[in-house]
């Protein structure tokens, strides 16, 4: 990115970040959302749009968007890739095989989106409270993780029920683009 | 686009007089002193239910709409009829003048919007899915306020005012008043 255009978006967003999680329905998204934002997880809806959260998080301000994962609503999550600085890919860590054939292949395909091409990727390996949960090291195996050559990524195993390294992996995303984004400050 | 923004002050002042754009409404400093779009009855956006919690304890103070479908608007002697669809008065405890932090949870439902966008100038929603159901929280540091303007926003119930506006491609469709009571 060129000093030009880094001012620019210096100056247009000041420090805002917009955060985008996306994942297969059912994979744990609006539960992470709201087990960061410190909200009761116990009754959980099927999102039928998008949730969104603005907050503040060391020193910068993120809208952190949840945009609903089912199959019917899938084909407008394209409607809010733009200026996106962050995707959190959540990943149901016991979902069934055919499930995560189809979780690897949307993903592979939002990697493919010019516009989404800026933004860095965590990749949440979710409900690591389950007993038949992989690994993270079997999600990345199955993702293909290691062919992206194109966006920052890391994975980190999580539970929303418990909390468990969550905040971890937001730490990294929001310190990966803090890096990229804003680093002139 | 769809937005929405909200002014939030102590006094009102005056409304421009012609019809409002988001950039009208971006200059104004203080609440309107009318509304500044007729109150249209049927309209594409819906609010379900609207929060307000305090971060810390996480205890909501204040909460609207959850079993029924619409806001339940307070009828008020201070309210013209025509108005009162549009028009809420709150009353919380003075305490939540000294939270360090408050969010408030806006639900609204999408109805007849097909590629339309919902914007705000404080904040954009962008593109809303056609019946669909979307929330947005906001959490807000609160502004340290001296001991006086406290005590001037206790002494002085329904004179804290703030307004919401709401665009549908840079159109006016909504405007919401809500007058402050502290105790
Ligand atoms: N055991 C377990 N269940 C989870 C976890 N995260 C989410 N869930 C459950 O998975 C279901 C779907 O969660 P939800 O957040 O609605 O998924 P979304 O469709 O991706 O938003 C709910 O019943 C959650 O309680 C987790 O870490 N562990
Ligand atoms: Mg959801």
């Amino acid at each position: 990115m060129g000093l030009l255009s880094i001012l620019r978006k210096l100056k247009a967003r000041e420090k805002e970040m917009r955060i985008l999680i996306l994942g297969l329905d059912n994979a744990g998204k609006t539960t992470i959302l709201k087990c960061i934002n410190g909200e009761d997880t116990s009754e959980i809806s099927p999102t039928l749009g998008f949730n969104i959260k603005t907050l503040e998080h060391n020193g910068f301000k993120l809208n952190i968007w949840d945009v609903g994962g089912q199959k019917s609503i899938r084909s407008y999550w394209r409607n809010y890739f733009e200026q996106t600085d962050g995707l959190v890919w959540v990943v149901d860590s016991a979902d069934r095989p055919d499930r995560m054939e189809d979780c690897r292949r949307e993903l592979a395909a939002l990697l493919q989106e010019e516009r989404l091409a800026g933004a860095t990727l965590l990749i949440f390996a979710n409900k690591q409270d389950l007993p038949s949960a992989r690994t993270k090291e079997q999600i990345a195996e199955i993702l293909k993780l290691a062919d992206i050559q194109t966006h920052h990524w890391h994975i980190e195993s999580c539970s929303a029920v418990t909390g468990d390294r969550l905040l971890k992996g937001m730490d990294w995303i929001v310190g990966d683009i803090a890096d990229r984004v804003f680093m002139l400050d | 686009m769809a937005t929405a923004a909200s002014r939030f002050g102590f006094k009102s002042s005056t409304s421009p007089h012609h019809a409002a754009s988001a950039a009208d409404i971006l200059k104004l400093k203080k609440p309107s002193k009318d509304f500044l779009c007729p109150n249209y009855i049927s309209n594409p956006v819906q609010f379900v239910e609207f929060q307000i919690r305090d971060m810390k304890s996480n205890h909501v103070f204040f909460d609207v709409g959850r079993p029924i479908e619409t806001l339940d608007w307070t009828q008020s002697n201070m309210v013209d009829p025509e108005n009162m669809t549009r028009t809420i008065e709150y009353a919380f405890p003075k305490e939540i003048l000294s939270f360090e932090s408050i969010g408030t949870n806006l639900v609204f439902a999408i109805h007849y919007f097909k590629d339309k966008m919902i914007k705000s100038f404080d904040f954009s929603f962008g593109f809303c899915i056609p019946n669909s159901v979307n929330t947005w929280e906001n959490v807000y540091k609160v502004p340290k306020l001296d001991e006086k303007t406290i005590k001037d926003m206790v002494a002085n119930p329904n004179k804290t005012v703030s307004d919401s506006y709401y665009f549908v491609n840079d159109k006016l469709i909504m405007h919401n008043k809500a007058y402050y009571t502290y105790y």
